[in-house]
């Protein structure tokens, strides 16, 4: 519950709802544009969507990883590894 | 004697001009941009703009093309085959190659034009130089990222370690 609420910045009640633990109908007081059956897959779009709203909430923007140098590395390397996979199966 | 020079000095050409390019690139991003925004703290940047940039940004930049002309090079006839996928062999080298030439475009067309605008090598206003310094940045952290698998594709195309890699 606290690691959705710190990386997602969820609200409780929502955190509840995605892990399944709530009733969708204790969502109508939330803010969220939440579907009224949500599968597991949903959940997670809905996770994302939460992520948004808060950032938006706080005045803050979604963060280019090329602005740090870590973020920089991280995703060299993610494109090494989709890469690599990409070709290795092109030559099998 | 042909094999010498294409397979054999092109080697060593491409891969002297590519420590060059790739190793003035990691100084950029790795030392010189957290050491501006030091600097600038302290009123020392312009030593670093007026000296050393420039002279960094001159070997940067021939050594890309360099790098780029000698992969060529050794390519040859199989220049074709590499870039347009033709034949499994040449996959690993062709993304590589692929990288590599996304990489030289940046540094001609995006980092180094605005670079000259950052530098004052250019005339450009406030604004333009702000916008400069976004987009050489952005280009340039993108160099960094794409070097990542542009050098283990090229390390991967050949020998013991694409037998590794590859199979």
């Amino acid at each position: 519950l606290k690691f959705l609420n710190v990386a997602f910045g969820c609200d409780d009640r929502l955190v509840h709802y995605i892990l399944g633990e709530h009733e969708v109908g204790a969502l109508n007081s939330l803010d969220v544009d939440t579907p009224a059956l949500l599968p597991s897959a949903l959940r997670l779009v809905t996770l994302g969507r939460c992520r948004k709203k808060n950032l938006y909430a706080h005045g803050g923007e979604m963060k280019n990883p090329l602005d740090s140098l870590w973020g920089t590395v991280i995703s060299g390397v993610v494109l090494t590894l989709i890469l690599y996979n990409v070709v290795k199966f092109a030559l099998h | 004697m042909g094999d010498f020079i294409q397979l054999g000095i092109g080697r060593w050409i491409h891969i002297l001009a590519g420590i060059m390019w790739i190793g003035l690139l990691y100084y950029f991003n790795f030392v010189q941009v957290p050491a501006l925004a030091e600097a600038a703290k302290d009123g020392t940047a312009p030593g670093i703009t007026k000296h050393v940039a420039p002279r960094a940004l001159f070997y940067f930049r021939w050594a890309a093309l360099v790098t780029w002309l000698a992969g060529a090079t050794i390519l040859g006839a199989h220049f074709v085959d590499a870039f347009l996928f033709q034949k499994p062999t040449y996959y690993p080298i062709g993304v590589g190659a692929w990288l590599g030439t996304l990489m030289l475009f940046n540094v001609w067309v995006l980092i180094w034009p605005n670079q000259q605008k950052i530098l004052g090598l250019k005339p450009a206003t406030d604004p333009e130089k702000a916008k400069a310094r976004r987009i050489a940045f952005l280009a340039s952290r993108t160099n960094t990222m794409l070097s990542i698998p542009m050098v283990f594709f090229m390390v991967a195309s050949g020998g013991v370690f694409r037998t590794a890699m590859f199979g």
